[in-house]
């Protein structure tokens, strides 16, 4: 027995040798622009079957889909009342629905999903990641939220329904080894960065799952700042972005099209302090991110919290990531070149020795009256 | 150890030289097995020397195919369903309706139909459930002849 077998893996490993080769020669051809290529008809008959099965569907969705329109169309002549809104915005929640029914079980559309060229002007495609997004990062970042105490700290309970990143630039993720392509910059929520990598501000990237254009506030909070005078913890605000413009086609936050209130400030977690949780939050402005705001730079200074100005301006979050960082000899750095002020040094109340004086000179054990 | 042949051949061996050792008992000269007996070995060699089945390799194509099939399969298993549960709601509502009717025409036939009958039990005449039928077939010409007619 023992023969043949020492054979065949002799075999394989020669077979596993060419066959490497060969992908790697592929794999250069095709980088460019894979193209989706259908599997050949006739080769297996459920296929076949299958794709007619598909087709039927699709055509019968897409018919009620058209109906549901001209509803819709009817709801919207209609005279306003009570239950008009509700009723609109439940039937364009079911015509979503149906369109993203409709395609997702074609294998063209799977394929393209499986190989990131994703459409997010089309049903599909914004239904299929929302999916994702549920089914992936929202279970961690709502762990990592409670776990290091992100919810009561800065905000009431709240689900995230925003996908959002920060992106500072190649190799400052921790989990990412430094050779790998400059699209991998992602980290986990609530990893530790370091803080010479976080002095130039990041590239935000925020995924949302709506077609229509929305307004949205942006803000990155420390809520970890020591508070000496009241023996607390303070916010403090890094950056105040407002009226940023976003929506499923357009995911990248820039500083052209919206108002920058307060420029970033390099985070800076001073020494004695355990780690601060920089997060970034995304808020929906009010009238469902209709409405554009206008804040007064004079009157927002960086002591401002999250809730005041939530409550002022009526900002409802949707959204948020945060990494953490200790202090590290670049924060001396950062205290001495970009905000050019006195490192401060946070610790313990030094101990009184009750058998010394003011001069530090042993107390007398008698007095001479 | 990928080649299916291979697997067929060993296991083909084994089982000529099971059919070899054929007897309980049998080749006790010299057998270190279990209980003297050989057949113990035999199956051992059968059950584990036989290499592992491999693995079942598609190429991507047919890998797309798959799961296309198993889209459409999953597509009909629900189109299934909500046909049934459509039913059940027709049915329920036909007979929701058919209530109503008797209540507005007829208050006590309505209540009559509504009530439960109190010491209904389970009818003591049905055979009990087994999960075989029995090795005994009934003989229905011989229980005729066996019955004196009355």
């Amino acid at each position: 027995m023992s023969l043949p077998r020492f054979v065949l893996r002799a075999s394989k490993r020669c077979s596993s040798m060419t066959t490497r080769s060969f992908s790697v020669n592929t794999v250069a051809r095709s980088a460019a622009e894979p193209t989706y290529k259908a599997p050949a008809l006739g080769v297996n008959r459920t296929y076949d079957e299958a794709l007619k099965i598909i087709a039927e569907d699709k055509a019968k969705r897409l018919a009620d889909v058209k109906s549901m329109e001209a509803k819709m169309a009817e709801l919207l002549k209609a005279a306003p009342s009570a239950t008009k809104d509700a009723e609109i915005s439940a039937l364009k929640e079911k015509i979503f629905k149906q369109e993203a029914y409709a395609e997702i079980n074609e294998p063209e559309v799977q394929w393209k999903f499986k190989n990131g060229q994703i459409d997010m002007s089309k049903a599909v495609f914004r239904y299929m990641k929302s999916k994702q997004f549920q089914r992936e990062t929202l279970p961690i970042v709502q762990q990592r939220i409670t776990q290091m105490f992100v919810t009561p700290d800065l905000l009431p309970h709240f689900t995230p329904s925003l996908n959002v990143h920060m992106d500072f630039g190649a190799g400052t993720s921790p989990n990412v080894p430094k050779g790998s392509p400059a699209s991998s910059n992602f980290f986990e929520t609530g990893s530790f960065l370091l803080p010479k990598d976080t002095i130039q501000e990041p590239v935000v990237d925020v995924t949302t799952f709506h077609p229509d254009q929305k307004y949205y506030t942006i803000a990155l909070i420390d809520p970890d700042t020591p508070d000496v005078e009241n023996q607390t913890f303070k916010q403090q605000m890094h950056w105040l972005i407002s009226n940023v413009p976003l929506s499923a086609t357009s995911t990248k936050v820039s500083k052209d099209s919206s108002d920058e209130i307060l420029p970033y400030l390099p985070p800076h977690p001073p020494k004695g302090t355990t780690y601060h949780r920089y997060t970034l939050v995304v808020a929906e402005q009010p009238n469902g991110g209709q409405d554009k705001i206008e804040m007064d730079k004079s009157q927002l200074s960086r002591d401002v919290t999250l809730s005041a100005l939530c409550s002022h301006y009526k900002l409802d979050v949707k959204g948020l990531t945060f990494f953490r960082q200790v202090w590290d000899k670049d924060v001396s750095r950062i205290y001495k070149e970009v905000l050019q002020q006195p490192e401060p040094v946070y610790g313990k109340q030094p101990k009184v020795d009750e058998l010394l004086d003011e001069t530090g000179q042993k107390k007398k054990k008698f007095v001479n009256l | 150890m990928s080649s299916p042949f291979l697997r067929t051949t060993a296991v083909a061996a084994s089982r000529t030289l099971m059919r070899a050792a054929g007897r309980p008992g049998g080749m006790k000269k010299g057998g270190t097995s279990l209980n003297g007996d050989a057949r113990n070995d035999l199956i051992k060699k059968v059950l584990f020397d036989a290499p592992p089945r491999p693995p079942v390799r598609m190429t991507p194509e047919d890998m797309a195919r798959h799961e296309t099939i198993e889209r459409a399969w999953k597509l009909v298993r629900q189109q299934r369903k909500q046909e049934q549960t459509d039913a059940l709601h027709r049915k329920f509502e036909m007979m929701r309706k058919a209530n109503a009717e008797l209540e507005a025409t007829s208050p006590q036939l309505f209540k009559h139909s509504q009530t439960k009958e109190r010491h209904a039990v389970f009818p003591r005449q049905l055979r009990t459930l087994t999960d075989t039928p029995p090795k005994q077939i009934w003989n229905y010409r011989e229980a005729a002849v066996a019955t004196p007619k009355a």
